[in-house]
């Protein structure tokens, strides 16, 4: 392909993004399926080496992802839902594990032994929260469908701004 | 002692920063009006105020106390430091602590930072032993600790315990079964205070008793085997005036502990056989210690030792030729590496002016050679200067005593016992 053609292509696929929001090549056309490919993989790499940078860029790509390709909120709010609990999880314990891995053999009475210990107690509170934040995310999936105008985002922020409310004081209320 | 853990209770950056990027995409959904946005934004929020009503609000009530065991010790032995911790709350706190030690305090045991999971209504205790590789009078300050929820959204910074003083002191060798005896009288001019009273302390021999001999002089013991009296003959100590000259210039740790090893082995030996002593350091400043006798001075000369700090030229100063001019009759044993050329030319100089100058120098021909060319090639340059230096001063008649880094003091007493004290 000449050189002048394919600038011409290239200006072309800006202009249709740009102004029209249409994809119109291959490539942009694709984008959904980059992105999820893009996910999967940032994910499978997060899990493996339990490092939270690539969860964070797996969460971005998620939110783009899901907001580029208009995916159903049903699938889009666990799906992120997860993966920022597994941002926030391995992060959280990015410090016991700095701390366990530069110990310096000692008495039993160095309590950084008791890194399962650690670990075990993190798990319980983790999975709570996490089961709680995923309940959370499947209402704000049904509710906007449930709501008089379904699919209206004013309506979908006052929801979110009532259940925040209402989680704070609940859950206030309870701890008390 | 036990006190209360000083808290300073903040929300850290990852709360700061879940919250406004869910408040940002919160309105950024609305203006766009896309429902992504506002339910990722609804996700963030609502984590937020999940955690911070079920995670435990970080430390109401923790007592810490702080123990350095023992507080006196010396080199390159080990020391323990126990933190103890009280949680009286029905809560379970995870802790995060780091030890801010000094830099020549290693630690041996336990580690500089770690985590202590605390459950309610328990105490716990953590123990690091440290080996302090210099002497010196060191503060430990207090750990700083993070006490925070389980996600690290809240966080409480704080002290545990109080700051702890620890000395450590030179290496002191026992030198009691080398006696240090002197061939000659005291060469001073008039009285001065001895550390012995009457005509002298230690057992000479038993002779017949003579009219005139005090009655506790006679042994009674011996007296009852002999048809005649028999009386206790004693000798008095000959007591020296010594000076020592320390030389701390330079930065290398195994010289510094060498000089520092000698001189407060023999500091404490000269003393303890009743010598008067005097010290002068030359380091990052010129200390002095006025020539004295007995146990006070002793400590005087430790603590000096101790507190000295290392560095400086060792230039002979105007300070130092003074307080050499005003120094009374006595002989001058300096301790040093010599490695400093100005510490061999003050050396020199105060040769000129003292003729009773004892120098007791490393000598490093004994080390072991170590498999780099260049550093072996650095270190026989470095022998054969030295070589020099010891050769020159012994045909200016100064006397050089030379010590391996690694060997005990007791390996120079031979050449100590022989040196030409008096002329």
């Amino acid at each position: 392909m000449k050189a002048h053609k394919r600038n011409l292509i290239a200006f072309r696929i800006v202009l249709h993004v740009l102004f029209l929001m249409i994809p119109s090549y291959f490539v942009v056309a694709s984008i959904g399926l980059w992105l999820v490919i893009a996910i999967w993989g940032l994910g499978l790499i997060a899990v493996v080496s339990l490092n939270y940078w690539p969860g964070y860029i797996a969460m971005l790509a998620t939110l783009v992802g899901g907001a580029v390709s208009n995916s159903p909120l049903i699938l889009f709010a666990p799906a992120f839902c997860l993966v920022f609990m597994f941002v926030i999880g391995t992060s959280s314990i990015a410090k016991h594990w700095e701390v366990a891995t530069h110990l310096i053999s000692g008495t039993s009475e160095n309590v950084s032994q008791l890194y399962s210990s650690c670990i075990r107690r993190f798990a319980k509170v983790f999975l709570f929260v996490t089961s709680l934040a995923l309940a959370l995310s499947l209402a704000y999936a049904v509710l906007p469908t449930l709501a008089p105008t379904p699919a209206d985002p004013t309506t979908l922020a006052v929801y979110v701004a009532i259940a925040l409310i209402a989680i704070a004081i609940i859950l206030r209320l309870a701890s008390n | 002692m036990k006190q209360k853990a000083r808290e300073n209770r903040i929300w850290t950056t990852r709360a700061s920063a879940t919250v406004t990027t869910g408040f940002v995409m919160y309105w950024i959904g609305l203006a766009t009006r896309n429902v992504h946005l506002i339910v990722a934004s609804g996700i963030l929020l609502s984590f937020v105020a999940i955690e911070a009503t079920i995670s435990a609000t970080p430390a109401d009530e923790l007592s810490v106390s702080r123990r350095v065991s023992p507080e006196r010790t010396t080199e390159d032995n080990p020391v323990s430091i126990r933190t103890s911790l009280e949680n009286r709350t029905q809560k379970r706190y995870l802790i995060y602590v780091n030890e801010m030690l000094p830099k020549r305090l290693n630690i041996v045991q336990g580690s500089h930072s770690y985590l202590i999971l605390l459950e309610p209504e328990s105490n716990c205790e953590t123990l690091n032993a440290v080996k302090p590789t210099f002497r010196g009078h060191y503060v430990i300050p207090a750990a700083y600790a993070e006490i925070t929820d389980d996600f690290g959204l809240r966080a409480r910074r704080t002290r545990l315990g109080n700051q702890a003083y620890l000395s450590v002191l030179p290496p002191v060798e026992d030198l009691s079964n080398f006696p240090l005896e002197t061939r000659s009288s005291q060469p001073e001019i008039g009285a001065f205070r001895s550390g012995s009273v009457g005509v002298g302390t230690e057992f000479f021999g038993i002779r017949d008793y003579l009219p005139g001999d005090e009655w506790r002089h006679i042994n009674w013991k011996a007296s009852a085997r002999r048809p005649t009296l028999l009386s206790n003959e004693y000798e008095r100590e000959h007591v020296t005036n010594i000076y020592l000259l320390v030389d701390l210039t330079g930065e290398n740790l195994d010289h510094l502990k060498w000089s520092t090893r000698i001189a407060s082995s023999l500091a404490t030996y000269l003393l303890k056989t009743r010598n008067r002593l005097g010290l002068i350091v030359i380091g990052e400043s010129i200390s002095h210690v006025k020539i004295e006798g007995g146990r006070r001075q002793l400590l005087r000369v430790i603590d000096k030792l101790i507190t000295a700090e290392p560095g400086g030229t060792g230039e002979l100063s105007i300070y130092l030729q003074h307080t050499v001019e005003q120094l009374p009759p006595c002989e001058i044993m300096i301790i040093s590496p010599l490695k400093n050329e100005n510490i061999i030319k003050t050396i020199t100089t105060l040769h000129e002016k003292r003729e009773r100058l004892c120098v007791i120098g490393l000598d490093e021909s004994q080390s072991e050679p170590s498999n780099d060319l260049v550093l072996d090639t650095s270190r026989l340059i470095r022998i054969l200067k030295q070589r020099a230096t010891v050769l020159r001063f012994r045909n200016s008649s100064i006397n050089v005593i030379e010590l391996p880094v690694g060997s005990p003091l007791s390996v120079a007493m031979p050449s100590l016992r022989e040196r030409p004290l008096r002329h």
